[in-house]
């Protein structure tokens, strides 16, 4: 099976690969937020 | 900055502003109801009118930016869209406010002409990543959409519309001053002579592009559907769960309600990326562990990460009706999130793959697997809708539809023959023998 070669990392891909790590941090985030209001009932500035 | 993160860039930021004007309007849909004192019934009508131009529209934008050089197709979008945010923002009768709201709506086509820039600029090991990053960041715009335009503006839905507007015009203006088609002339020319109708009708009739849509509805025109059906799913399906926890009006309950929906919305789009990159990790790597799939195309590592992510919507969503019957609404959200997850699996292991095999024919490819696929988002809210048990739709659309989905996606995916073997009419029936002849190296289309 042939696989994609060429795979050296150019520099975007660091910074893309910050771009990925952050965004999951911020879902990770909302959905924290999410369930302390599902468990809680605590709202917040959003009641 | 590298000239293909350049552009990158450019259509990052304008496809997740083209996503913002899409979902602006759901945003202030309270307010609107209440300035032209709408019924459920056209409150409805306006909701689900953001998504009826983009199956036609992503198929047409696709095919235009091969035609026409995405920068082109990308500015012209933004250009009308914005023009007519801001016509909106003074219409005084709902009916003229309604067809404009339907036309800015159109924003979301751009997707595909994003989708066929990036595939021009970036090399195959890398193209999951880098379309994941332009689609989920864009993404992201409905759910920032719907979190932060009702806290800035209030219920000043005018006003919002008005400077949406104003901005989709300075984007669609640095689109096309800084915006280029392709990494090469070459490149360009290669999509363009192979946007016409034969070409078309060669893309629209493999197997493989007709099992990507389906996957593309598993996934994409499931988050959208979702987007529109999850507020009225807890609102409804948990009504005295949310009542316990204190919220107890009905601006209380939605505001809840929208907030666990939220969930889904954000793990769908910012997992993309994440979802890309391990296609990625797997091409890389050649993992290939499932016996029943093919093992000899170039791709075939990124068909087993997407086939993977299939098996979990389709267990998510079972999973969801059974937190649901349970009444538990933690559990919901917990398994919510994970649900989003999965679905950012299968939305990036799609356009991780569609570049690659496509490659003679993204925009074509990209228009006819985005666009046809968010039907999705229109037929499975009113599954949800017309069965009895609230709870009960998200198995009954695994059972009836994902199931046979998944099925056509395997049994399309374990042959080894190419694309031009495999579909209805050969390759020489649509694009005549000396195509062959022009076939990139290495490639399938």
């Amino acid at each position: 099976m042939a696989t994609e070669s060429g795979s050296e990392r150019e520099p975007w891909y660091h910074w893309g690969r910050r771009v990925l790590y952050a965004e999951m941090l911020i879902a990770v985030l909302v959905t924290v937020f999410s369930l302390s209001l599902a468990f809680m009932g605590q709202a917040g500035y959003i009641a | 900055m590298q000239e293909k993160t350049k552009q990158l860039v450019i259509a990052t930021v304008g496809f997740f502003w083209a996503f913002l004007l899409w979902f602006s309007t759901a945003a202030f849909s309270t307010s609107i109801s209440s300035e032209f004192t709408l019924t459920t019934g056209g409150l409805a009508l306006l909701a689900s009118s953001a998504l009826w131009l983009a199956p036609p529209g992503r198929v047409i934008a696709g095919w235009a930016a091969d035609r026409f050089g995405a920068h082109n197709v990308f500015a012209v979008i933004l250009g009308y869209s914005g023009l007519m945010s801001i016509a909106s923002a003074f219409a005084v009768s709902y009916d003229v406010l309604f067809v404009e709201r339907l036309i800015v709506a159109s924003a979301g086509i751009s997707f595909v002409v994003g989708i066929q820039h990036v595939s021009q600029w970036f090399d195959e090991h890398e193209i999951g990543t880098a379309e994941g990053i332009y689609a989920g960041t864009g993404n992201a715009g409905a759910g920032v959409g719907a979190l932060v335009l009702p806290r800035l503006y209030g219920t000043h839905f005018s006003e919002a519309f008005l400077h949406l507007g104003l901005v989709a015009l300075v984007i669609a203006v640095v689109y096309k001053w800084r915006g280029e088609p392709a990494r090469n002339r070459a490149t360009a020319e290669t999509a363009r002579e192979n946007s016409n109708l034969k070409s078309t009708l060669y893309v629209w009739t493999r197997y493989a592009a007709i099992a990507l849509l389906l996957a593309y509805a598993m996934s994409f025109g499931l988050e959208i559907a979702m987007n529109s059906w999850l507020p009225t799913y807890y609102a409804t399906g948990f009504q005295d769960a949310i009542a316990s926890l204190g919220f107890s009006s009905v601006a209380a309950i939605q505001t809840a309600a929208g907030t666990f929906a939220a969930v889904q919305s954000f793990n769908a789009s910012l997992w993309r990326p994440f979802s890309g990159y391990m296609s990625d990790l797997w091409q890389r790597k050649g993992w290939t562990p499932y016996p029943f799939l093919s093992t000899g195309q170039g791709y075939a590592p990124r068909i087993h990460w997407l086939f993977t992510a299939l098996c979990l919507i389709i267990v998510m969503m079972c999973a969801l009706t059974a937190a649901g019957l349970l009444g538990v609404l933690p559990l919901s959200v917990v398994i919510l999130a994970g649900f989003g997850i999965c679905v950012s699996f299968g939305t990036g292991g799609v356009f991780a793959i569609v570049p690659v095999m496509f490659r003679e024919r993204p925009g074509v490819a990209a228009g006819f697997i985005g666009g046809v696929s968010t039907a999705g988002g229109i037929v499975y809210p009113l599954v949800y809708g017309w069965v009895p048990n609230i709870h009960t739709g998200y198995v009954l659309v695994a059972a009836v539809l994902f199931v046979p989905f998944a099925l056509f996606f395997t049994w399309v995916m374990r042959s080894d023959r190419g694309l031009s073997e495999h579909g209805i009419g050969s390759r020489e029936r649509w694009l005549g023998s000396d195509r062959d002849a022009a076939a990139v190296p290495g490639g399938d289309d």
